[in-house]
């Protein structure tokens, strides 16, 4: 209803010439799947929230750069996961990542996982933040190793081998909680 | 299903509203992005009108300049250069000169004036309409008088040639002037008040008879000039002040990022002083101000406004100079240094023009020191006009404290330019 009252290109433009209410109409639109996003990336709610937050001040100061070419949801995403990925940089100097091995873990049949969005995230946010992050890059936004590499400032092998390791360890939790989930039912 | 697609699917499906506050964050810092903006357009335009206040400053003092030196040039001048007239006393006659004697030039000879020994040279035409006498000698005499005529004779101070611009000698008119080229002259400037002139005809030979020239005073009174206190002046000044209090603030809000933003200020004061000279190159000088006005305002943000607040301190102010022109041959530039005295009178602050006295916030005494340049324009022997800039810093800490802040968290000090105009008039004892 609301994109039909209000098309993204006068959205866009309202915000370009920094009317506050388009301002809010962008943000009312986009927060709440950007704040999903920013909890994939965040260890807890709150840091989700300041990226949230500094996300979309990004985006209002910047929208003048953006020139109506290609999506603006794809635009508005890439300024968050940045904006997560060096939030976690400049709270935590050493990105941690996982040391040890991880054995492999059974598939798990994604049809039959009934575990809320909240849930996924407790599981996600267990993880190491380098993990995390290397895991999110490359399921989330599709990214190669090498461009993650590049990214995070690490090589391609430690990429692959964090991503592999975030994997086997959510998909052990998420397995762990769908059997606590049964037992319980 | 791939897991990584399960992950993503359900990532990119869900929503979650974000906490309220997260856009009450967002829109105070839109707000405080807006402010900026505004603050920072203004800042812009306030470091626009700064700079056209100096632009304007200094070209005001580089056009006082200029003029009051092309007046006293020309002062110099006029008071050098009467036009002089001749008015020969013989009646006019055709005569014809034979050509085979003719010089291209007559050469006369000015040996019978005293001290002034120079060739005198006057085109072959003016030769040719000199009266002859029964002895086949024609005399000129000639009788210099302040008055201008038609025949200009143009003297060349480098040799003290003199040479006829007409081809013309002044004997059909009975009269001639004497001009004097200007753009070569000045230096050595003369008056002739009264000659008499006589050219033999056969030798070429004129004679000027002249009194001994008078050296016209260039500078007022320099007769006595290496007594002490031999001219005293007495002056009166007035003076436009760029005026800066110099604070933890002004400091600040010289950052383009503060939200305060210094203003220029400029005030405007009144004095009168007396100087006497030491030696012929030292004076010393004496001012008062009964009122001298410093201060500082700012632009500033408060109470959620863009506001001005102007400080304004107002001081009975005593200077004394030492007063030194460095060029010997040329006494109009001069260059002081010194110090000053001055008591607080009235100290206040308009916030958006609303008046609060603070003198007890400031010291009820300030000194500091003075130093500058001025050139000097006499107008007449006593009267003499003097342009100036003045640099005055103060070297005490005028703030005194008050319930919030203590004096020496906020050492505040005054600091001006001054431009100044003075008339003085000179006595000389």
């Amino acid at each position: 209803m609301e994109k039909e009252l209000f098309p993204e290109e006068e959205v866009i433009e309202g915000c370009k010439e920094k009317k506050r209410y388009y301002q809010e109409l962008l943000y009312r639109r986009f927060a709440p799947k950007m704040y999903g996003v920013c909890l994939s990336y965040a260890q807890n709610r709150e840091q989700a929230s300041d990226v949230l937050h500094d996300s979309f001040l990004k985006i209002f100061r910047n929208i003048q750069s953006y020139k109506n070419q290609g999506s603006f949801e794809g635009w508005i995403r890439r300024i968050v996961t940045n904006t997560a990925i060096d939030h976690i940089r400049r709270n935590i100097k050493n990105v941690p990542l996982i040391n040890e091995e991880i054995p492999e873990t059974e598939e798990i049949d994604e049809e039959t996982v009934s575990i809320s969005m909240n849930e996924l995230h407790q599981q996600v946010a267990r993880l190491p933040e380098g993990a995390r992050i290397v895991f999110n890059l490359y399921a989330l936004e599709g990214m190669t190793h090498h461009e993650i590499a590049e990214k995070l400032n690490i090589t391609t092998g430690t990429s692959k081998s964090q991503f592999s390791r975030a994997r086997q360890l959510l998909q052990g939790w998420v397995k762990e909680l769908m059997h606590k989930k049964d037992g319980l039912s | 299903m791939d897991f990584l697609k399960w992950y993503k699917n359900t990532v990119d499906s869900g929503q979650e509203e974000p906490p309220d506050y997260t856009w009450e964050d967002i829109q105070n810092d839109l707000d405080i992005d807006h402010v900026y903006e505004r603050l920072e357009r203004s800042l812009q335009k306030d470091r626009r009108k700064i700079w056209i206040w100096r632009a304007s400053s200094a070209a005001g003092i580089l056009l006082l300049l200029s003029v009051g030196t092309m007046l006293i040039n020309r002062f110099r001048q006029t008071t050098t250069e009467p036009p002089i007239a001749i008015n020969s006393s013989s009646p006019p006659t055709t005569l014809h000169q034979p050509e085979s004697i003719a010089p291209p030039l007559l050469q006369t000879d000015t040996s019978s004036l005293q001290e002034m020994s120079h060739t005198l040279i006057i085109p072959i035409q003016s030769t040719q309409k000199k009266q002859k006498n029964d002895t086949d000698k024609s005399i000129l005499m000639a009788d210099l008088q302040p008055e201008p005529d038609n025949q200009t004779i143009i003297v060349n101070p480098d040799s003290f040639h003199i040479e006829t611009a007409s081809p013309v000698f002044p004997m059909a008119g009975n009269a001639g002037h004497i001009g004097i080229n200007k753009d070569r002259l000045s230096p050595m400037s003369f008056i002739i008040p009264e000659a008499k002139m006589s050219i033999d005809y056969e030798t070429l030979q004129a004679h000027i008879e002249m009194p001994e020239p008078k050296q016209e005073p260039i500078f007022p009174e320099r007769s006595n000039t290496n007594q002490i206190l031999s001219r005293i002046t007495i002056f009166a000044a007035g003076e436009l002040a760029n005026t800066w209090l110099i604070s933890p603030k002004t400091k600040e809000a010289f950052d383009p990022q503060d939200f305060t933003a210094n203003q220029t200020t400029i005030k405007q004061n009144y004095g009168i002083g007396i100087s006497g000279n030491i030696t012929e190159r030292w004076e010393i000088v004496g001012q008062f101000s009964f009122a001298r006005q410093t201060g500082q305002h700012y632009k500033e943000y408060y109470q959620g406004k863009y506001v001005s607040n102007n400080i304004d301190l107002e001081y009975t102010d005593i200077a004394l100079r030492a007063r030194y022109r460095p060029f010997k041959r040329n006494l109009n530039h001069a260059f002081s240094t010194g110090l000053y005295s001055a008591f607080l009178n009235d100290a206040h602050q308009f916030i958006s023009n609303q008046r609060t006295d603070i003198s007890t916030d400031y010291t009820k005494t300030d000194f500091g020191i003075i130093a500058g340049y001025q050139y000097f324009a006499p107008v007449t022997n006593k009267i003499t006009l003097a342009a100036g800039a003045f640099y005055r810093q103060g070297l005490k800490n005028i703030f005194a404290g008050n319930d919030l802040i203590s004096s020496n968290l906020n050492q505040s000090s005054n600091t001006s330019f001054n431009f100044t105009i003075s008339v003085g008039y000179t006595f000389s004892l």
